[in-house]
């Protein structure tokens, strides 16, 4: 199965419907999900310019990679109307140099931390603390780091797809119709 | 020293300034010489930052970290009487790098917590390949050790519970790091040169040195102690980094001969240049993402660890 975007969801939503006999239940998951697909394209729609987004992805006992526009959380980034700054042709995951996330100055974070979330955020908040380059970052200075758990947040998507795409929206244009921020 | 051995320190220590400064001009934002001189005389506070808080340390920990992994592998090489006796081959580091991770379930973010484990994994790892039945023969040590090595990273993998292997990297290195980890391992560095002439004597056989009245068991001990020390070090750093004990002592050997007074410093010169280099070339080829050291280093040692053995019979250090 790959799950790795919100459209690859639906498709085996649809495909596992039809052969379990449950057609109309996922017609309704579906439904859900393409209701806050459009929820989040009228909140990005009116804003002036697109957010900057860097999508980390702690691993337990070592360090973090940056998840692209290929990875299922980069994908709800797309979907909510932001601009990924770690962009990829094939790749789902990348290893980040730090000058580049210097040189990119995200407004927003998202911390997935799905694995061993208790360490991978104590790792995190090690890492934020202690290497200066962070505090250079808009997204740093202005408090807008999000730590992405589960249920609603995975490496890959789950049925909580509509949720998760509703909460990076919120996060990455918090007002609507005004600027943001 | 010989005209030969200063031919070539200078060399070693010309590249090394090269690439420092090489090191200091590339990454995300590239700058010139003289805007890097602009910066560290105060005339540019974004371009310092740049430089003082992410490239600088990170140069300064890669040529630590491959000083002293070059003289643990001189140091373990001497030891075992084996020249490819080196700590990333006999498992040493990766056994440490695994008990980091278990370590890490329950003592998160400790550095010390991660050395003391580091260090724990190596003496392990090595008492169990200096125990008789291994040390008699030199394939049966690169054998088991190479094992040891295969079955703690298998174990690494499934312990962490990601598909996606974690991999190491001097990436996000901050001068804390730096000065906790390496200046300690200074120590170590210094003790390596002071006990050099110690490796010299284990070429002799054990009973040409009792009768010299030095016990070779106690000068094995203090070696080995020194080399779990140095790559502890690193792995409690940055992970394990391979290959440059064994590429470094044996490219040394080959330019200056046998003497370990002399193998011992320029091995440390030689491999700390090496990894800036690695680690240079993997913070910029593929920006804004990077090539961690560790798959640069296998590209490279791989083939030259087969070379070596091919075009040597055997690997006991005559």
């Amino acid at each position: 199965m790959d799950l790795t975007s919100v459209a690859k969801l639906k498709h085996v939503v649809t495909q596992m419907g039809h052969q379990y006999q449950r057609q109309a239940q996922a017609k309704r998951a579906i439904r859900q999900i393409n209701a806050a697909e459009k929820r989040a394209r009228q909140r990005a729609k009116d804003q002036p310019t697109k957010v900057k987004v860097l999508v980390l992805m702690g691993l337990p006992g070592a360090s973090y990679m940056a998840g692209t526009n290929h990875s299922y959380i980069g994908n709800l980034v797309v979907l909510a109307g932001g601009k990924n700054v770690f962009m990829s042709k094939n790749q789902e995951y990348i290893q980040p140099n730090d000058e580049a996330i210097k040189k990119a100055r995200p407004d927003v974070i998202l911390r997935l931390e799905h694995a061993l979330p208790e360490m991978v955020t104590a790792q995190f908040n090690q890492a934020f603390k202690t290497d200066p380059m962070w505090k250079t970052l808009p997204a740093v200075k202005n408090h807008r780091v999000y730590d992405l758990q589960e249920p609603d947040f995975d490496a890959t998507a789950n049925m909580r797809a509509a949720v998760a795409l509703q909460k990076i929206s919120r996060w990455l244009y918090p007002h609507t119709g005004g600027n943001n921020q | 020293m010989t005209k030969r051995e200063a031919f070539w320190y200078t060399v070693i220590i010309l590249l090394l300034v090269i690439t420092v400064l090489i090191a200091l001009m590339v990454g995300a934002t590239p700058l010139t010489l003289s805007q890097v001189w602009q910066a560290f005389s105060g005339h540019d506070s974004n371009n310092l930052a740049t430089l003082s808080q992410i490239r600088l340390p990170r140069i300064v920990a890669s040529l630590i970290s491959g000083a002293m992994l070059a003289v643990a592998g001189a140091l373990s090489q001497a030891a075992f009487h084996n020249y490819l006796a080196d700590p990333s081959i006999l498992g040493v580091t990766n056994v440490g790098s695994f008990l980091i991770l278990i370590a890490s379930f329950f003592l998160p973010s400790l550095y010390f917590g991660k050395l003391v484990f580091a260090l724990i994994g190596g003496i392990l790892t090595l008492l169990f390949l200096t125990s008789r039945s291994i040390l008699q023969h030199s394939y049966k040590l690169i054998i088991i050790g190479v094992t040891i090595s295969l079955t703690f990273s298998g174990f690494q993998q499934l312990f962490s519970g990601e598909s996606l292997v974690s991999t190491n990297s001097f990436n996000g290195i901050t001068w804390s790091d730096t000065i906790t980890v390496f200046i300690i391992r200074l120590i170590g560095l210094a003790a390596a040169i002071l006990l050099s002439p110690w490796a010299n004597y284990l070429k002799m056989s054990n009973q040409q040195l009792e009768t010299r009245g030095i016990s070779a068991r106690l000068i094995r001990i203090c070696l080995l102690g020194l080399v779990v020390w140095l790559s502890s070090g690193v792995t409690a750093a940055v992970g394990v980094v391979p290959f440059i004990g064994i590429i470094v002592p044996n490219i040394v050997r080959f330019l200056v001969g046998r003497d370990y007074q002399t193998i011992v410093p320029l091995s440390m010169l030689m491999g700390a240049w090496l990894l800036l280099v690695a680690d240079t070339i993997g913070r910029t080829v593929i920006l804004p993402g990077e090539m961690p050291v560790a798959t640069i280093l296998t590209v490279v040692g791989g083939p030259f660890l087969i070379w070596l053995l091919w075009r040597q019979q055997f690997n006991a250090i005559k």
